[in-house]
């Protein structure tokens, strides 16, 4: 291209304000970018909530499989999960949670284009929408988890 | 100037035949509180130190010329007060992600090289002849688009975004959404062209959905936006196609 | 006119035909997790612990709830989904921290880890024990 984007030129790295440059052909991210503001700060924790919640369901399918192995135990799982290093996972694991619900469904508002009677349905009411649909999804949860699974045995 | 207050001014430096890297550059002027940051570049420049370069020209925040990084954010120096600063110090830096020509002006190539790709005009099959007479649109049609249209091509959000210092290939924040803009347009018929170079992984599927770009913009166009929902139409396309191959014929 | 020569120059690059997949199924694992995710946690794994009598706190009312085939579409959607949502996810957030090189193996082993996860999530599921003892 012009002989004014040759690779040697200098480029104003994002990461860190004042002065701090790279060559045009050398990697313009350094690995502290996400210091640069609290924005990108915030994005590195919404991205890693995807760990937490992965790891999360893992743990879940564990608990899952040990149902077949018998009351024994399933209990001594469960017992385990009251100690300490699971007590804050646990605690990470719904902070995490909760990052990830609030920002993905803000974010949900931004993506399908949807239409009601011709006209372009607004970001706010997707989002509106999407948050009604986390409640109504918290709602069942909870009232299976209270008053599911009881009753006698057949 | 009656309340001889002043402020500082930091800006950076670069001559290419002189400097063997950008420096910083302190200028102490008067200050006043309807003073934009460009005000200030104008000022020292005609008062101070002619040397300054820096691009600028409407100073109404239309043409897009005036972008560069203020205290670390992409920013339109004409839209940007002093007082917001005040008594604060202003570090004033070319717009990250770019290279740089001399003090305050990147070279903007690559962005315009990029515009082109997405084709950002009306493409038809056929031209209507003028006899015909004009497109017309309804208000609800320009809706779909309108937002997207707002676009000023000052690229703070290719200065704002991770992706495209990581990834130079990256279409970026405007490109898209001015492909997206068009693709909306009622007049045109090109979006299968343009989404050969949008919907593609140094395209759409490069961003990881940071939001830095659509927080910079200055005429809220919210480029994220448009390339969130292009992904979701590509999506949707796409398992249709997969999944429904009845709907094909 | 630049434009127009850049243009005529630069080749179309191919539409990516995979990505669409993988993106659907992590917006599906995201939304997934983030309607249901938190109150479940929060009630079997912080209140639950904490002495809230919740099913899953109990053996007999765990292995109820679980026979229902709705609970378990939504078990393995949930443990599923969340996986690739992660694996697509991680995938970009290595190089969010720095790792520029071996795109394609990195790609490979999130998405190969995504893929197993969810087979032992099926299995795990569908041999979950029935209602009757
Ligand atoms: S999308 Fe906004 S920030 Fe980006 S070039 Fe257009 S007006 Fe500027
Ligand atoms: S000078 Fe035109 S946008 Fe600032």
């Amino acid at each position: 291209m012009s002989q004014i984007q040759a690779n040697s030129a200098w480029v104003r790295n994002i990461a860190v304000s004042p002065n701090r440059y790279h060559r045009a052909d050398e990697p313009g991210l350094v690995p502290t970018w996400w210091r640069a503001n609290r924005r990108f700060a915030l994005y590195m924790l919404r991205e890693l909530a995807s760990v937490f919640l992965a790891v999360w369901s893992l743990r879940l399918l564990r608990q899952l499989n040990l149902l077949r192995q018998g009351e024994e135990a399933y209990d001594t799982f469960v017992a385990k999960q009251r100690r300490l290093p699971w007590l804050l996972f646990h605690i990470s694991a719904f902070s995490f949670a909760l990052l990830h619900s609030v920002t993905f469904l803000i974010a949900a508002g931004k993506g399908p284009t949807l239409h009601f009677m011709g006209r372009k349905v607004s970001e706010r009411t997707i989002t509106a929408g999407a948050f009604a649909g986390w409640a109504i999804a918290s709602l069942a949860v909870l009232l299976a988890l209270l008053f599911g699974g009881r009753g006698e045995d057949t | 100037m009656a309340s001889g207050e002043s402020i500082t001014l930091t800006a950076t430096r670069y001559s290419p035949e002189a400097d063997v890297e950008p420096w910083l550059q302190s200028y102490v002027i008067p200050y006043r509180e309807d003073m934009v940051v460009l005000d200030a570049l104008n000022y020292i420049k005609s008062y101070v130190d002619g040397t300054l370069s820096f691009r600028w020209s409407c100073r109404m925040g239309i043409c897009g010329s005036c972008g560069m990084t203020v205290n670390g954010t992409p920013t339109l120096t004409c839209a940007s007060f002093l007082r917001d600063f005040f008594p604060g110090e202003i570090v004033v830096e070319p717009l990250a992600n770019f290279p740089l020509v001399r003090d305050l002006v990147i070279d903007m190539s690559d962005f315009m090289h990029k515009l082109g790709m997405v084709k950002p005009w009306i493409i038809r099959d056929r031209d209507k002849p003028v006899t015909e007479g004009e497109y017309r649109q309804t208000p609800a049609q320009l809706e779909e688009y309108q937002q997207y249209s707002q676009c000023i091509n000052c690229m703070l959000c290719y200065a704002a975004c991770p992706v495209y210092a990581m990834e130079p290939e990256f279409l970026g924040p405007a490109a898209i959404a001015l492909g997206r803009r068009y693709n909306l347009d009622s007049r045109d018929e090109g979006a299968l062209d343009r989404l050969k170079v949008l919907a593609t992984s140094d395209g759409i599927w490069d961003c990881t959905f940071v939001g830095e770009c659509s927080v910079v913009c200055p005429k809220n166009v919210d480029p994220a936006k448009a390339i969130q929902q292009t992904k979701v139409d590509t999506t949707i396309d796409w398992y249709k196609q997969h999944l429904l191959p009845w709907m094909r014929r | 006119m630049q434009i127009q020569r850049d243009m005529a120059t630069h080749g179309e690059k191919d539409v990516d035909r995979i990505e669409p997949f993988w993106w659907g199924l992590f917006a599906a694992g995201g939304g997934i997790a983030a309607m249901f995710a938190p109150m479940q946690i929060l009630l079997q794994d912080l209140l639950g612990n904490a002495g809230v009598p919740v099913a899953t706190s109990s053996y007999r009312r765990a292995r109820r709830l679980a026979a229902n085939p709705l609970v378990r579409m939504y078990l393995f959607a949930l443990t599923s989904l969340s996986l690739v949502h992660w694996a697509h996810r991680f995938r970009y957030y290595v190089m969010d921290l720095g790792v520029t090189g071996a795109r394609r193996q990195i790609a490979l082993v999130c998405y190969g880890t995504a893929i197993a996860g969810s087979l032992d999530a099926a299995r795990i599921v569908l041999r979950l024990p029935g209602r009757a003892r």
